[in-house]
C-alpha cells in the first residue's frame, strides 16, 4: 500500500484514528458542518447530533471514542447531557468529552468539568480549528495510555 | 518723802524718847505732836520688836494709847496669817540695813508700811521706825476708779465691735449685691431708684447714674395696664411681696424675660422702701424652648428611623440592641420587644452565600463598635435569617455612634437585595448570552476562513488569499474584543474572582514572552529578561498575574518599531514585588498620559500605526491590579519608550470571592 501524497506522520495518524469515531453534540449547524468536515478530512468517523437529547441517545447508541460537547442547546444542555451520560454506564463514566462552547467558564460549568473528568473545556472563539483537532488527537492519545 | 528726811534729821537729835528730861524737851514735844497729827502710824521698834515709841493712830491700831503700847512686843499683835512675813521683813532691813516697803490686808483693810533702818540709834534701843498707813479708802477709790475705767473700756470695745461687725455685713451684703447675678433695686415708695446693684446695670442696660432719680419705669412699662395696677396694689397697698414673670426692654431695645420678686419694706405699718430682685431668665427660656424643640426633632427623627424602608438597629457600645425600626420588625420577623437588650450578634445570624454562619469576626458590627464604617455589597451579599429560619440576601452597612470622640454605640442598616439581585442575575445573563450569541457566527467566521487559507478545500488565488486573511484577521480581533467586553462587564459588575495560590510568576513571563516570540520575530526585535528568581513563588491569581503580564507585553512588542528592545524585569523592591516591561518604542504622547488607563482610549500616535488594539488591556490591567491589591503605573517619553509597572506586596493578591473568571 501506497501513500504517495503523505508523510509518515500522517500515515501513522491514519493508522491510528482509523477506527476512532467522534461525535459532535452541536446546534449551530454552520459550526457544526465546520468540524464534521475537518474531522471527516482528517480520517474520523463523524457521528453528529444537534442537542443534548440526541446526543445522548447516539453516544450510548454508538459510543463514540471521543464527544465535542456544545454547552447552550435547545431540548437539553451539554451539561445535563455529560452529567446523564456519566451516570448511564461504564462507557459513559470513562468517554472522554471536550466541552467546546462560547460560554466563558463560570462556577457552574467549571465544577462540571472538575466533577466529570475526563472533560476538557475549550472557548470555540479563542480556537483555531486546526488546534481543536490537535487537542483531540492529543486526548485520544493520553485516554490509551 | 520730804517729810520723812525731816522727821530722821531730828530724829537723829533724839537722844532717849523714853528720857524726856533730856536736852530738848520742848522740841520733842514738837515732834510728837507732829508725829500725833500725821495720818499715818508710826512705829519705832528695837532689836526685838520692843516698842520704843509710837504715835495716837499707831497706838490706836491695837486699840491702845501710846503709853500703854510702849515697851510692848509690837509683833505680839499681830494676826498670826501675817506674823511670820511681817517679822521677816522688818529682820531683814535690821540685818541689810535697806529699807523696805510693803502693803498687805487685813481684816478687810489695805495697810501700806514703810520699815527704815535708823543707824546710829542702835545703843539708844530703836532700830527700825514703821510708818504705817491705813489706805483702805485710797484703795478703794482706785479700785473704784479702775473698774470704771474698765468699764468704759469694755463698752468702747463693744462698740467697737459693732460698728465693726456692722460694717462687715455691710460689705458682706455690698459683695453679694455687687456680685450676684440677680438684679437688686431700692426704690422709695414712689418707686424712685435709691440703689442699684451692677447686675441691675447689666441686665437692663442702664447705668446707676442713668437710674438715678428715675423709677424701674425705665425698662419696664412692657407689661398691661393692668398687671401694673395688680403690682402696684399688691406692694403699696396690700404691702405685700409681689413675685412674678416680667417682660422688660434694656436700653438697648432688646426684649427680656425676668423673674420678679419686690418686697416692701414696713416699718409701723408704713412701707418705707421696696426692694426689687430681678432675674434675666431669657436663656433659660430659650434654653427650654431649644429643648422643647429638640425634643420635637427627636421625634421626628425617630419617626422618621422608625418608617424608613431599610431596616435598621442601634446598639450600645456592647453590641446590645437599644432600638430596631418598623422595617427591621417586618424583614426580621422579631419584634422590638423581643430583641431590645439582646446581643445582636447572638440573636441575628448571618450567613455567607455558600450558607456558612458568619463568624463575630465576618460580621460588621464589631468593625462598626471600633469606629470603622462597613458594607457588605449587593455582589456578595450576607444573607440575613430571619426568626422563622428563612433567609434573604441583604446589603448591610455598619456606622459607629460616636459622641464627643467616644464611640456609644453602632448601628446597622440592612436592605433586602433580592430584587436587586435579579437584576443583576439578569444583567450578566445578558452579558453572557450576547457573548455567546456574538461568538458563535465568529466561529464560524474563523473557522471557515482558517480552513480555507490552510487549503483544505484546495488551492486559492493569490488575490482570494489576501481577501481571506483579512477576513479572517478581522474575525480574530472580533474574538479579542468580545473577550475584553466581556471582561469589562464582568469587572464593572465586580463579578470577577481572585484566587491567588502560589505561583510560579517567572514561568507566566516566559509563557507571555513565548506567545509573542513569533511576532517580535517578525519584527527582529530584542527580549531582556531581568528576573530575581530568588522571590520564589508568590501567591497570585494565575490567570489574572497573566493578563496584565501579557497586556504590558503585547502593548510593547506592538508599540515598538522593527529592532527595538523589550526587557522584562521582575523584581524586589522593599516589600513589593514589581514586574515591568519597558520598550523602546513610540511611547505616549504628554498631553494623552492622564487617558491611558481609561476605557477605549487608544493615544493618538498609535492609532494610525495599530489599528488592532481594543483601547480595553490597560483598563483591565489596572483595574485587576487594583482589585488585587496592586498598583499601575507607568513613565513615558514619546519616541523614546516607555515602562510600565505592576507592584504588589510580596505577601500576595487579595482574595476576591466571585462567580467569573476573567479570560
Amino acid at each position: 500500500l501506497i501513500f504517495p501524497a503523505c508523510g509518515w506522520k500522517e500515515i501513522k495518524n491514519i493508522m491510528e484514528d482509523q477506527k476512532k469515531t467522534i461525535l459532535v453534540v452541536e446546534d449551530e449547524m454552520s459550526v457544526q458542518n465546520a468540524l464534521a468536515d475537518k474531522f471527516e478530512r482528517e480520517g474520523f468517523e463523524v457521528l453528529r447530533a444537534k442537542d443534548g437529547a440526541e446526543g445522548l441517545k447516539a453516544a450510548i447508541g454508538k459510543r463514540p471514542s471521543i464527544i465535542l460537547l456544545d454547552i447552550a442547546m435547545p431540548k437539553m444542555d451539554g451539561i445535563e447531557m455529560m452529567r446523564r451520560l456519566r451516570e448511564e454506564n461504564e462507557y459513559g463514566k470513562s468517554v472522554p468529552v471536550i466541552i467546546l462552547t462560547n460560554l466563558t467558564a463560570d462556577d457552574k460549568i467549571t465544577w462540571a468539568v472538575a466533577k466529570d473528568e475526563p472533560a476538557y473545556y475549550l472557548i470555540k472563539s479563542d480556537w483555531r480549528i486546526e488546534d481543536v483537532v490537535g487537542k483531540v488527537r492529543e486526548t485520544l492519545a493520553k485516554e490509551k495510555r | 518723802m520730804e517729810k520723812i528726811k525731816k522727821f530722821f534729821a531730828f530724829w537723829r537729835d533724839i537722844p532717849h524718847h523714853n528720857s524726856p528730861r533730856s536736852g530738848n524737851e520742848q522740841g520733842f514735844e514738837t515732834v510728837r505732836a507732829m508725829l500725833d497729827a500725821t495720818s499715818e502710824a508710826v512705829y519705832l521698834i528695837d532689836i526685838n520688836g520692843r516698842v520704843v515709841d509710837t504715835n495716837k493712830i499707831g497706838a490706836a491700831r491695837f486699840g491702845r494709847t501710846p503709853g500703854e503700847l510702849i515697851g510692848t512686843v509690837l509683833y505680839d499683835y499681830f494676826p498670826p496669817e501675817i506674823f511670820h512675813e511681817r517679822v521677816d521683813r522688818i529682820n531683814s532691813v535690821i540685818a541689810t540695813g535697806a529699807p523696805v516697803r510693803f502693803e498687805d490686808v487685813r481684816a478687810g483693810r489695805n495697810l501700806r508700811a514703810s520699815v527704815y533702818p535708823i543707824k546710829g540709834a542702835t545703843k539708844k534701843g530703836a532700830i527700825v521706825v514703821i510708818f504705817s498707813e491705813d489706805v483702805t479708802e485710797m484703795r478703794q477709790a482706785e479700785m473704784e476708779e479702775r473698774k470704771h475705767a474698765l468699764e468704759e473700756l469694755r463698752q468702747i470695745q463693744k462698740s467697737e465691735q459693732e460698728l465693726r461687725s456692722a460694717n462687715l455685713d455691710l460689705q458682706k451684703f455690698k459683695l453679694a449685691t455687687d456680685n450676684t447675678t440677680d438684679h437688686v433695686i431700692i426704690t422709695d415708695i414712689e418707686g424712685t431708684i435709691l440703689y442699684a446693684n451692677h447686675a441691675a446695670e447689666v441686665i437692663t442696660g442702664y447705668s446707676v447714674a442713668e437710674m438715678a432719680g428715675q423709677t424701674p419705669r425705665l425698662w419696664g412699662r412692657q407689661m398691661s395696664k393692668k398687671f401694673y395696677v395688680d403690682f402696684w396694689k399688691t406692694i403699696k397697698y396690700d404691702k405685700r411681696p409681689f413675685v412674678g414673670e416680667v417682660t422688660n426692654r434694656r436700653k438697648s431695645g432688646e426684649f427680656y424675660v425676668a423673674d420678679l420678686r419686690v418686697a416692701p419694706v414696713v416699718t409701723d405699718d408704713h412701707v418705707q422702701f421696696f426692694v426689687a430682685i430681678e432675674r434675666d431668665i431669657t436663656r433659660e427660656k430659650d434654653a427650654l424652648k431649644k429643648e422643647k424643640d429638640l425634643a420635637q426633632r427627636r421625634a421626628l427623627d425617630e419617626a422618621i428611623l422608625l418608617s424608613v424602608g431599610g431596616g435598621l438597629v442601634a446598639t450600645d457600645r456592647d453590641g446590645s440592641v437599644t432600638l430596631v425600626n418598623n422595617a427591621f420588625e417586618k424583614l426580621l420577623g422579631w419584634k422590638p420587644t423581643e430583641v431590645v437588650g439582646k446581643k445582636l450578634i447572638e440573636f441575628l445570624p448571618r450567613e455567607n452565600e455558600f450558607g456558612q454562619r458568619l463568624s463575630p469576626k465576618e460580621r460588621l458590627l464589631p468593625h462598626a463598635l471600633l469606629g470603622e464604617t462597613v458594607t457588605s455589597g449587593i455582589v456578595h451579599p450576607t444573607y440575613l435569617v430571619r426568626k422563622d429560619g428563612s433567609k434573604f440576601p441583604a446589603s448591610v452597612i455598619a456606622t459607629p455612634v460616636v459622641l464627643d470622640g467616644d464611640i456609644i454605640g453602632a448601628v446597622e442598616a440592612f436592605r433586602d437585595v433580592t430584587s436587586d439581585f435579579e437584576v443583576d442575575k439578569a444583567k450578566t445573563e445578558f452579558v453572557s448570552l450576547a457573548s455567546h450569541q456574538l461568538r458563535t457566527p465568529l466561529t464560524a467566521i474563523n473557522w471557515y476562513s482558517e480552513m480555507l487559507l490552510d487549503g483544505d478545500v484546495g488551492p486559492l488565488a493569490k488575490k482570494q488569499k489576501e481577501y481571506l486573511s483579512e477576513i479572517y484577521g478581522a474575525g480574530l480581533r472580533m474574538a479579542t474584543l468580545v473577550k475584553a467586553l466581556l471582561n469589562v462587564s464582568r469587572i464593572e459588575l465586580g463579578t470577577f474572582a481572585i484566587e491567588p495560590k502560589p505561583t510560579d510568576i517567572f514561568g507566566i513571563a516566559r509563557n507571555v514572552i513565548k506567545e509573542s516570540s513569533h511576532l517580535m520575530a517578525e519584527k527582529k526585535q530584542n527580549v531582556t529578561e531581568k528576573f530575581d528568581e530568588s522571590i520564589g513563588m508568590v501567591n497570585v491569581d494565575p490567570d489574572l498575574m497573566g493578563i496584565i503580564v501579557q497586556n504590558f507585553f503585547t502593548n510593547a512588542v506592538k508599540y515598538t518599531p522593527e529592532k527595538g528592545t523589550i526587557t522584562l524585569t521582575i523584581e524586589k523592591r522593599e516589600d513589593q514585588l514589581v514586574v515591568s516591561v519597558s520598550d523602546t518604542g513610540y511611547g505616549i504622547p504628554e498631553a494623552q498620559k492622564d487617558k491611558i488607563f481609561e476605557k477605549f482610549f487608544r493615544a493618538d500616535n498609535v492609532k494610525e500605526k495599530d489599528t488592532n488594539g481594543t483601547g480595553l488591556g490597560l483598563y483591565i490591567a489596572k483595574e485587576i491590579a487594583e482589585k488585587a491589591g496592586g498598583k499601575i503605573w507607568f513613565e513615558s517619553a514619546e519616541n523614546k519608550g516607555s515602562t510600565f509597572y505592576f507592584s504588589l506586596p510580596l505577601s500576595g493578591m487579595r482574595e476576591k470571592v466571585g462567580g467569573k473568571k476573567l479570560v
